[in-house]
């Protein structure tokens, strides 16, 4: 849940939308690629990965976001920056 | 006598030091398959290895062969413990996590080249000795401080953001606890000549083995803290920290928000 609440903080910089928004939207694209019953809490770097290229994109192209792609690249390098949140937070 | 008695008490930080290694070592060891997380499993054999080596030199007695079986034991440990910062903190950027990787495996072979080479030479602290210990230095130094820079990095990167202040303080914890203890074999480079390592009767060898292992001990502490963050320590550490209560939305719910941001109606 850590790694949702970081991602939503920047999510929120780069598109203006309320925090809670924000992860929402994370929390439905996780479900549309991992399945409706994921643990969010056993989410792994590989798997956000895949969410962020694929679900999460798609969603932003069907909200007519623009810069999609910018967005999804950003926030995949700040993810892969602070990947150690997985394990700081998930021990 | 009072020597005796200083002795017994860093003994005991020694055995202390050992045992909380292992008891954390179990504990991330279970975390890991519970929560299936391949990286911190090589933390745990890290610490069960270093352990081992110090059980297997301190306390069967194994004469000569005890300081190269340890080395052994510490080259394992080391290697997956560089392996763990690397997985943990710069996967698909591994560039730099190789160059450490190589640059240990090399300094850990040398070591244990140079225990087998200079088995007899322990105690007469010649030029091999301080050859030895001297590029001990720089091993044991990037290892620990490999963690040190990784965990200050994020803790740098992640202090802004909202995040329980727990987790960051664990970062600061493990930073703080691995830079003290990148310099735990600078007493070696000051042990009396004659004189083996943990020798009681000679004051200033005892004070180096004291000095070893308060750090040991201090390290040994704040690394179980960190893991086996107990729930007490964590409300103190968010004590100050507070966050909006996580709201649910639907499909339809966040849309409409959307909307609203987006389009203004």
């Amino acid at each position: 849940m850590e790694v949702i609440r970081f991602l939503g903080d920047m999510l929120e910089k780069l598109i203006a939308i309320s925090p809670p928004a924000a992860r929402g939207l994370l929390k439905l694209s996780i479900k549309d690629e991992l399945g409706s019953f994921t643990n969010l809490n056993k989410v792994n770097y590989n798997d956000f990965l895949k969410v962020l290229n694929n679900s999460f994109k798609n969603r932003l192209i069907k909200l007519n976001i623009p810069s999609y792609d910018k967005i999804v690249n950003e926030l995949i390098y700040e993810l892969t920056r602070n990947q150690s949140l997985f394990t700081m937070s998930g021990i | 006598m009072e020597l005796m008695i200083l002795f017994g008490i860093f003994l005991f930080f020694s055995i202390g030091s050992i045992s909380l290694l292992i008891i954390t070592g179990i504990f991330i060891l279970v975390k890991s398959i519970i929560n299936k997380m391949i990286n911190t499993l090589l933390l745990a054999i890290s610490f069960f290895s270093v352990a081992f080596g110090f059980i297997g030199n301190l306390f069967f007695n194994l004469g000569e062969l005890g300081g190269p079986l340890q080395e052994y034991f510490i080259f394992i440990g080391f290697i997956t413990f560089v392996i763990f910062i690397n997985t943990t903190f710069y996967k698909k950027q591994m560039k730099i996590g190789w160059v450490i990787l190589i640059i240990v495996v090399v300094l850990g072979i040398n070591q244990i080249v140079m225990h087998h080479l200079f088995l007899d030479v322990a105690i007469k602290r010649g030029f091999p000795y301080f050859l030895r210990v001297s590029l001990d230095f720089p091993y044991i130094f990037i290892v620990f401080n490999w963690l040190t820079y990784s965990c200050f990095k994020a803790y740098k990167q992640l202090k802004k953001h909202d995040i329980q202040a727990w987790i960051k303080a664990r970062y600061v914890l493990l930073a703080i606890s691995s830079f003290i203890l990148s310099f735990h074999n600078i007493p070696e480079f000051f042990q009396p000549k004659d004189i083996l390592w943990v020798r009681p009767s000679n004051p200033l060898s005892l004070l180096l083995f004291g000095i070893t292992t308060s750090l040991m001990m201090f390290y040994a502490i704040i690394v179980s803290l960190s893991w086996f963050m107990p729930r007490s320590l964590k409300r103190f550490f968010n004590r100050n920290y507070s966050r909006d209560l996580e709201e649910d939305f639907t499909e339809e719910e966040l849309m409409k928000q959307f909307k609203i941001q987006f389009e203004g109606c």
